[in-house]
């Protein structure tokens, strides 16, 4: 049996944004899970209100299921599509490369120290029925955004030629393996050790801007419930949301770019 | 931890809600460091209002308003009936962007299903919504302030 037996596909070639379709869709009612990809998005959108630049050639898809397990079970499952689309890109790469990808914190992906990959994940309880979550996964092929927060790549810029339709094919392969392993939270701390591995700079100095502060500390991955572990003068700390930048210098971006 | 250099001091606010009850003043304002922190009695449903003091000469002054419920039993809000608590432990946005209008305000009537919060964890955004109509009578989180689980947000009466 194929591990992605029963899971349907909604394939659009243009839409505002796969997350707000998969959401709608689960609002309506329709039966989950189910992946949404587009070959282009309209109004793509990254985290809080930034856009998601979507030109065509790049694999844009969001996956749309309803679950009835406590929300900060549920917050994990972001983390576990970055495992999924670390195997996805992974199984495309050359061996060349294979060692220049890995996960920045919390589930980017970088080729090269660029981001490649991203995932926003959103979610709104449906009361008695559970909570309907949508995860949304960019994978930069032919195209990379300019002025970003911070710098993207393609794999195409590396020489990899990848169609979309086939990276989704490994996609929604190893996220239905992915989920089977999480096993709603059960196979979790596995996962964490599998991030921790993939993780760039595990270890090494970061600097993380949250809405409200700048922290300069030593990364020591995830904690048992997913959160980054942050070792700073001040102590260890546990951070939720914020902007990951590598080494004690902060680079400047324009604040929505 | 009740207190952070931008956070608000939950416990202070209830302090001074009892205080203002057992002296009979109408309002009491205490100014410390770089904030300044006024809660007053009012109508009924009047919130307490918090003000971050102007910033040293030179910068801009960032003001941020925050409504508390010290209108309310200064007791735990947690145990309030209207209470709208945090499902995890995140980082809580009181806009869908950063420029963006806030969900509510203090005095807004919400339906149920209504977004009013968004609370963030790893890039999981959950749509807080209100599970009751009503209003919104105290706010107690500030733009992108982290939350811990079951942490009082919002009461909606």
């Amino acid at each position: 049996m194929k591990p992605t037996e029963g899971v349907r596909r909604i394939i659009l070639e243009r839409i505002g944004s796969t997350n707000d379709e998969a959401m709608r869709r689960l609002l309506a009612g329709e039966p989950h899970p189910f992946w949404v990809t587009a070959a282009r998005q309209e109004s793509g959108r990254g985290r809080l209100g930034s856009t998601w630049v979507s030109e065509p050639g790049n694999l844009y898809a969001s996956l749309g299921l309803v679950r009835q397990i406590p929300l900060p079970i549920l917050v994990q499952l972001p983390t576990v599509a970055a495992l999924a689309a670390y195997g996805a890109v992974l199984r495309v790469l050359p061996d060349t490369l294979a060692a220049g990808l890995a996960i920045k914190w919390p589930n980017d992906l970088l080729l090269g120290g660029r981001k490649v990959a991203g995932i926003l994940a959103e979610s709104r309880s449906l009361g008695e029925r559970g909570t309907a979550i949508v995860v949304g996964i960019g994978v930069n092929c032919r195209h990379a955004p300019t002025e970003t927060r911070y710098p993207a790549t393609s794999l195409a810029a590396s020489g990899v030629t990848v169609d979309p339709d086939l990276l989704f094919d490994a996609l929604a392969g190893e996220m239905a393996r992915e989920l089977a392993a999480w096993d709603e939270g059960r196979g979790f701390q596995d996962q964490r050790r599998r991030w921790n591995a993939a993780a760039a700079s595990f270890g090494e100095t970061i600097t993380v801007r949250l809405p409200r502060e700048t922290l300069v500390g030593r990364f020591m991955g995830l904690d048992e419930a997913g959160y980054l572990r942050l070792v700073t003068e001040g102590g260890e700390r546990r951070i939720s949301a914020g902007d990951v930048f590598f080494g004690s210098d902060q680079q400047e971006f324009a604040p929505h770019g | 931890m009740s207190q952070s250099k931008h956070g608000i001091d939950k416990d202070l606010i209830r302090d001074l809600a009892a205080l203002l009850k057992e002296t009979d003043l109408a309002e009491i304002e205490i100014e410390q460091d770089d904030f300044r922190i006024r809660v007053s009695r009012g109508a009924p449903q009047v919130p307490a209002t918090f003000i971050q003091a102007p910033a040293p000469a030179g910068r801009l002054p960032s003001e941020t308003k925050m409504e508390a419920a010290a209108a309310l039993e200064p007791a735990d809000l947690s145990k309030h009936p209207g209470v709208v608590a945090s499902p995890m432990v995140g980082t809580a946005y009181r806009a869908p962007a950063p420029d963006a209008k806030p969900f509510v305000e203090v005095g807004d009537t919400v339906a149920v299903g209504e977004t009013i919060l968004i609370v963030e964890a790893m890039k999981h955004m959950n749509e807080v919504v209100a599970t009751k109509a009503g209003k919104v009578v105290a706010i107690l989180v500030e733009d992108g302030q982290p939350v811990e689980y079951g942490e009082p947000l919002m009461i909606v009466e």
